[in-house]
Parts: structure tokens; C-alpha cells; sequence
């Protein structure tokens, strides 16, 4: 709660220096696209993710965003991955600055936690980062900060708790449409360190194609296929997986 | 725009050509995948058997360093095996990784020849240098394994197990796992459990050498403590990140080793002894 609140906090103390107006609102997750008027976008999907060395989850996705004011949003989120984690988050991004082609500047700070009951493994992240959307591209970059704990501490031994104090985080996004007006359908790649409810170390990569297609009003479906090799940045990379998300989003 | 992406093509051409850095490699797997290697050295063991040394005092030291890196000589490792062999406690050394800095077959002969000199034994794993460009066939050609148990058997019977691990490619693979759970299915059958790896589980602190270096998978990671810490594993050993750190993670201590290459300025080893406990201790060069 306190982290929700820091969170909280943290986005709407830049409120004060945005002027500008948004063409769309959202807490930033991996699916973005569906523009439109009403405040509450609600994004689900299911997905499946390969890991070469741990076997593969299926599991589902849900998330809702809440635009707040035309410069600030708040967004949640939950994740079920069968038999290997549940995983949950919170966030608020701030606009501190919009171009009048549409272009912005963001300020994004969440709040992830993650469980593996059959690990005995938790961790929290937080994280902050900066947005810049342009027609074609998308471009992050920010820190987090990850503590991991067991479930249930030790009475035998060391506290069993790590914390890793800064984490860079990072995804280069580029669209085939522009993405700064309305559009039917888009598609695009991106290369990232993180996803919806993983962060990374900073060496692991995920790479994929996604794209969204509106079918009316303003629903669309969502889909995204990617891989994620390991040991990159080790002088040399290694299989380790792919991953894919079908599901949809609509705005109320 | 068109001059920014000649210069860019240009000096990716001019990493990719240099024997510094293997700017394809650090996206694409430039070596063999680690479930080929794994396969490879699980195949070698089976030809060759485990290695079992006997007659073994029951406290007994083993020296261990890592991050050789060796480019001009070996003084620096050849002074941690002679130590180990003027050690009336010591009866083997361990060499955890990054045996080359760059390609070519000068640094493993160079080991190779620096462990021959003693009269004791040197178990070696690889890095992930001693995998890129066409340092792994001189590897496979001096050291055969990396993937394997060294069983320590004291003279009151006492049995103490050093596991060895391949994570050259930042992760140990499906096989390889699936190896160490059986390895680990007779940890009762042993007095002291060691594993060792190239890989630096954690990525706690920064140096040159953390970032842009990889870690484990997450998912791997936390599957890999949960392991270590079920079969309460006595130590933890690892590389790569060139500094010292210490991690005690449940019941089990995960120790980080510094790097020996010849331009650092703090370089050193442990000494890890086991007896009743396992104990080890830092030691500069």
C-alpha cells in the first residue's frame, strides 16, 4: 500500500508541469493502440511463454487503466502463470510534455510483485522510467530496483533476501502506422528488457511483433509473438525461448 | 542521415572484424547452443568415468580462482596452483571460467602447461570467452568437460561431492538441469556438496564488468535457488563479474569470485576447507 501510494505521489507531483493535451491517456503496458474518448481502457489476453531451460506457463492476462486527468493516468494489473507464479502490479505514468504533432514525453513509475509458491520465491520492483512517443516510435528508458524474498523466512539460516539496487530498463518500440492519431490497425516490433509482468535483468532481451485490429466502437484485438534469447551482452547468445499474447482491449 | 548510417555500418564492421569483441555473438549464438555442449561433455564423462580421488585427509583445502583472462602469461594462476601444492591442507585447485580473453589456443595451452608443472590436480569449467569466436574447440581439446563431479573420499570414509556446471551462455540448459537434479537426488549420500559455475547468479553491485555482462534468465534463477537450497547445497561458487560478494541465501552461501587478469590491481582466490564445516576465506595474490 505504501508503494502504491509513493507511487501515486510520485506521477502526480509532475502534474503541475504538463500544459498539454493528450490525444489518448493509459498506464503504459506492452498493448497500446485503441484511442478513444472514455477513461477506463481494459486490456486481457492469454498467453503462453516457452522458457528453453524451465518448460513453458500458459496463463492470463488482465489489466485496466484509468485516465485520471488528460496528463495523468493510473493502471493495475493482475497475471496468473499456471503452476509457476501469480504476479500483480501498480503504476501511474505522468505526460509532462505533448507536441503538437502529437509526440509526447512521459514520466512512468510502477510497482510489480511477483510469487512463485512452488519456488518459495517473492520479489518486488519498483520502477521508473521515461516515455518518448513519437508517429513511429516508441522509446523507453528508465531503473528499477528488485528485492526478493523467500515465502516464508528462515529459521535455520541467512534471511535469504537479495536485493538488486538498480536495474536499467529499457524497450525501442517502432509502429508501421502512426501511432499519434486514430488508427484501424498498426503493427510494430520491439526490443525490450521487460514485459508486462517481468522485468528483466538488463542483458536479457525479448523480441517481438505485435499489432492490434479495431473491429468496432472501441474494442480491438491484441496479439504478440516474440522470443527471448539468453546470454546476450555474454559475447554469446543462446536459445532460451518465445512467447505469445492473443486477447483483447476495450475502452468504457 | 546517410553519412550517420555509413559511419555507424563502419564501426559495426570494424567491431565485428576485431578479435576484441564479437558484436554478432552478443546477439545470436555464435558458438554451439549449451544443450549441444552439455550433451557433449555428459557423453565425455561417460567414456571416461567420474573422477573419484581417495585417501583424502578429513579437513582438506581446495584453492579456487576464476576470470584468468590470460593474454600475456600464466604467473598469476601458476602462483595460486603452486600455493595450493605447498599447502599441506590443499589437494586440488579449481579455475571457474574465462580461461581466454580473445580468440586463439594460447591461453588454454598456456593453463594447460601451468597445470601440468604441479603435482596436483586443477579441475577447470569454462566462461563465456572460452566459448566465442573459436576458443571452444581449444577448450574441448584441453579441458573435454565441463559438465561433471569430482567425489572426494577421506580417509575415515567420508564422501564430499564438487559439482561442475557449464553456464557460458548465461544459462545451464534444460539437460544440464535436468543432470543436477539427479546429481543432487544422492546429496544424502555425501558429507559436503560444492557446485561451481561460471555465471554470477546476482546482480547486486556494478562494475565494468556487471554491465553489460548477463545473468540468468529470472525464472532459471530462482528455480536454481530453490535447488540449491533443498538439497542444502554447503557452497555456492561462482564467477564472472570480477569482484568479490557474498550471498548467504537461505541455508546454502553463495560466494562470488574476483578475476586474476594481469592489469588487476587487487587480484586473488579463496581457500575453501572442508573438515566438520565448510569453511573459506579471500586470499590477494
Amino acid at each position: 500500500m505504501l508503494l502504491t501510494i509513493m507511487g501515486i505521489l510520485g506521477s502526480t507531483g509532475v502534474q503541475g508541469q504538463v500544459a498539454e493535451v493528450l490525444p489518448e491517456g493509459g498506464h503504459r503496458s506492452t498493448h497500446e493502440g485503441v484511442h478513444g474518448s472514455t477513461p477506463i481502457r481494459v486490456v486481457g489476453y492469454g498467453f503462453y511463454d516457452y522458457h528453453y531451460a524451465t518448460d513453458g506457463v500458459g496463463g492470463g492476462a488482465l489489466m485496466a487503466d484509468w485516465r485520471v486527468s488528460q496528463t495523468f493516468s493510473l493502471g493495475a494489473g493482475v497475471e496468473y502463470a499456471s503452476s509457476n507464479r501469480i504476479a500483480a502490479k501498480l503504476g501511474g505514468m505522468a505526460t509532462l510534455l505533448t507536441t503538437n504533432k502529437g509526440q509526447r514525453l512521459t514520466l512512468e513509475n510502477s510497482y510489480l510483485w511477483r510469487h512463485y509458491p512452488s519456488l518459495d520465491r517473492q520479489e518486488f520492483t519498483s520502477a521508473l522510467q521515461l516515455g518518448w512517443r513519437a508517429r513511429h516510435a516508441d522509446l523507453h528508458l528508465g531503473l528499477c530496483n528488485r528485492y526478493s524474498a523467500p515465502l516464508v523466512q528462515r529459521s535455520d539460516g541467512g534471511m535469504g533476501t537479495v536485493l538488486e539496487p538498480m536495474n536499467v530498463m529499457f524497450a525501442i518500440e517502432g509502429w508501421w502506422n502512426n501511432q499519434t492519431i486514430p488508427q484501424q490497425w498498426n503493427v510494430g516490433l520491439r526490443w525490450s528488457n521487460y514485459h508486462d509482468f517481468v522485468i528483466e535483468r538488463v542483458a536479457n532481451w525479448f523480441f517481438s511483433a505485435k499489432g492490434y485490429y479495431t473491429l468496432k466502437d472501441e474494442t480491438a484485438l491484441i496479439a504478440e509473438v516474440g522470443v527471448h534469447p539468453v546470454g546476450s551482452l555474454n559475447l554469446t547468445a543462446s536459445y532460451d525461448g518465445w512467447f505469445m499474447h492473443l486477447g483483447a482491449m476495450r475502452r468504457f | 542521415m546517410n553519412a550517420r548510417i555509413i559511419i555507424l555500418a563502419a564501426i559495426a564492421l570494424m567491431l565485428g572484424s576485431c578479435n576484441r569483441l564479437d558484436v554478432k555473438g552478443m546477439f545470436f549464438s555464435s558458438g554451439s547452443h549449451t544443450e549441444d555442449r552439455v550433451a557433449e561433455w555428459l557423453e565425455w564423462n561417460q567414456q571416461h568415468g567420474e573422477n573419484i580421488i581417495t585417501g583424502v585427509p578429513d579437513t582438506y583445502s581446495v584453492y579456487a580462482c576464476s576470470d584468468i583472462h590470460l593474454e600475456g602469461d600464466a604467473s598469476r594462476v601458476a602462483t595460486v596452483l603452486e600455493r595450493e601444492n605447498a599447502d599441506p591442507l590443499g589437494q586440488f585447485s579449481l579455475v571457474l571460467g574465462d580461461i581466454a580473453n580473445e580468440s586463439g589456443e594460447r591461453p588454454f595451452h598456456l593453463l594447460d602447461s601451468v597445470i601440468g608443472i604441479g603435482s596436483d590436480t586443477c579441475f577447470v569449467i569454462l566462461g563465456n570467452h572460452d566459448i566465442y569466436f573459436d576458443c571452444e574447440q581449444y577448450y574441448k581439446q584441453y579441458f573435454h568437460t565441463s559438465t561433471y563431479t569430482v567425489t572426494v573420499q577421506t580417509v575415515s570414509g567420508a564422501k564430499d561431492l564438487f559439482i561442475f556446471l557449464d553456464s557460458g551462455n548465461a544459462t545451464h540448459g534444460k539437460r544440464q538441469l535436468e543432470w543436477l537434479k539427479e546429481v543432487l537426488q544422492h546429496r544424502n549420500d555425501f558429507r559436503h556438496v560444492v557446485v561451481s559455475t561460471h555465471t554470477c547468479l546476482f546482480r547486486t553491485s556494478y562494475n565494468y564488468s556487471t554491465t553489460p555482462a548477463a545473468n540468468l534468465p529470472l525464472d532459471e534463477y530462482y528455480q536454481l535457488l530453490d535447488l540449491m537450497d533443498e538439497n542444502q547445497v554447503s557452497l555456492f561458487l561462482m564467477g564472472h563479474f570480477h569482484h568479490q560478494e557474498e550471498h548467504m541465501i537461505g541455508r546454502v552461501p553463495y560466494v562470488l569470485l574476483d578475476n586474476l587478469n594481469e592489469d588487476k590491481d587487487t587480484p586473488n582466490y579463496i581457500v575453501v576447507t572442508l573438515g566438520n564445516e565448510v569453511n573459506y576465506k579471500y586470499c590477494e595474490l
